[in-house]
């Protein structure tokens, strides 16, 4: 499935964004390097980018930035991880996940009173899940399960995780993102989450 | 070798290797080596020095002639001999008297180019002055870029907010550059495929497209394609084969 890309000449005239930003958000690190798709045209190379990617980045830029300094964001967006740790009552006040969530958690876990950013991201995902009604306790022990064990071999590269159902019975996966991924008839996909976009929420949590 | 001792300091004088490590002022005055990733207060190469490893360093000097074979990081960089760096680097200030070669990006918050240098990758700055020649295989990326051009200078692409390219003419005047007098006009120029930004003023520069809000063309230009927003001047002496307001 080919990507559905944007040209720059579009992208500046949709979002009145001017070159200078373009270019002052690149070297920032804002937008990650491999959205700049450079193609041959019959002018000449010219460069696009991911179109819902790139449109979604920039609306997020235009909308944080005069709240939160450029560098801050350029550390939303980053994958490295956010030092550090939460208590279970503070994680609840600043709405990452409710009381019911940690509970489950901690029993899953058991262990201390303070969360590491993979444990907060662990922790938000369930909650999404729980709250959607998706998903039962079960699948969530076993969806924080493949968490626990898999998803710090992406280190930091963007990953979806998978949930799916058939027949009653529920598994779950961890794929790169973005991948195309295909099941057979009857399978029903109970969850698709985008680690990488609840990376950037948590962070936002956390500012 | 002889090692001064207080605080970790270090100064090879004649010829002679130390290991990688933390250090704080190192300073090699003949000939001497750095076998591995060294992270230091400040590295003065005044002879020839070669750091065989990664550098990490407050200021990082290069008098003479010298060779970082793994990324450099410094708050500062001064050449004024010449450098092979054969990382990427990433300072906050650099400044370039002598002739330098990166094999990697350069990101950086102010450069200053007087001498000539090649960079393998892009070029980030956030200001960006330069007087000496050029090559960018990358993309030059800065905030402010002001070339007053001198020689040959290149760049696979260049973006910013404000790009000025100019021939100084007030260096005719001048008497300490006799060098500039012998070469005619042409041979100063900036030869680029693409020219993005807000405020663009060009002189002596062949570009296939140049896009920007404000756009000034000058004289000595050759350029394919202009495409503007808000205003567009060309001068008489400039070759431009379509202009488009957009």
């Amino acid at each position: 499935m080919e990507e559905d890309l944007i040209s720059k000449k579009e992208l500046l005239d949709l979002t009145g964004i001017s070159y200078g930003q373009l270019y002052r958000w690149k070297r920032k690190q804002l937008i990650p390097e491999e959205w700049f798709i450079r193609k041959s045209t019959f002018t000449g190379q010219e460069t696009f980018f991911p179109r819902e990617k790139m449109l979604a980045r920039l609306e997020k830029i235009k909308h944080l930035k005069d709240d939160v300094s450029l560098d801050e964001l350029a550390g939303l967006f980053s994958p490295n991880p956010v030092d550090v740790r939460l208590t279970g009552e503070e994680l609840v006040t600043r709405g990452i996940a409710s009381a019911m969530t940690v509970d489950f958690f901690r029993q899953q876990r058991g262990g201390g009173d303070a969360f590491t950013f993979d444990q907060l991201l662990y922790l938000y995902v369930l909650e999404q899940l729980f709250r959607s009604g998706e998903i039962t306790r079960d699948e969530g022990a076993m969806l924080l399960r493949t968490l626990l064990e898999h998803y710090p071999r992406f280190d930091g590269a963007n990953c979806t995780l998978i949930s799916v159902r058939k027949l009653g019975v529920a598994t779950s996966c961890l794929v790169t993102a973005p991948a195309d991924i295909y099941f057979e008839p009857d399978t029903r996909i109970i969850a698709r989450v985008d680690l990488g976009a609840c990376r950037e929420e948590l962070k936002l949590k956390l500012c | 070798m002889e090692a001064s001792g207080k605080e970790n300091n270090i100064t090879i004088n004649g010829s002679g290797s130390i290991t990688g490590g933390k250090y704080g002022d190192v300073r090699i005055n003949g000939s001497g080596e750095i076998n591995g990733d060294v992270e230091c207060a400040s590295l003065t190469i005044n002879g020839s020095g070669a750091v065989k490893g990664a550098l990490k360093a407050g200021q990082a000097a290069f008098n003479g002639s010298g060779t970082v074979q793994g990324p450099l990081q410094a708050d500062t960089v001064q050449v004024h001999g010449a450098a092979s760096l054969k990382g990427d680097v990433t300072t906050r200030e650099i400044d370039i008297s002598g002739a330098v070669s990166v094999h990697g990006n350069v990101s950086t918050e102010q450069a200053k180019c007087a001498g000539a240098f090649s960079v393998s990758g892009d070029f980030n700055a956030e200001k960006f002055e330069a007087r000496g020649g050029f090559k960018i295989d990358g993309l030059l990326n800065a905030g402010e870029i002001d070339i007053c051009l001198h020689g040959d200078c290149r760049a696979r692409e260049i973006g910013g907010s404000s790009i000025s390219v100019r021939l100084d003419t007030r260096e005719h005047w001048g008497v300490g550059n006799l060098f500039r007098g012998l070469l005619p006009n042409h041979h100063h120029h900036l030869v680029t495929d693409s020219i993005e930004g807000d405020e663009i003023s060009l002189e002596n520069t062949q570009a296939r497209v140049v896009r920007g809000k404000r756009v000034t063309i000058g004289p000595g230009c050759d350029i394919a394609l202009v495409e503007y927003t808000e205003r567009y001047q060309q001068d008489e002496g400039a070759q431009v084969t379509e202009q488009r307001q957009v």
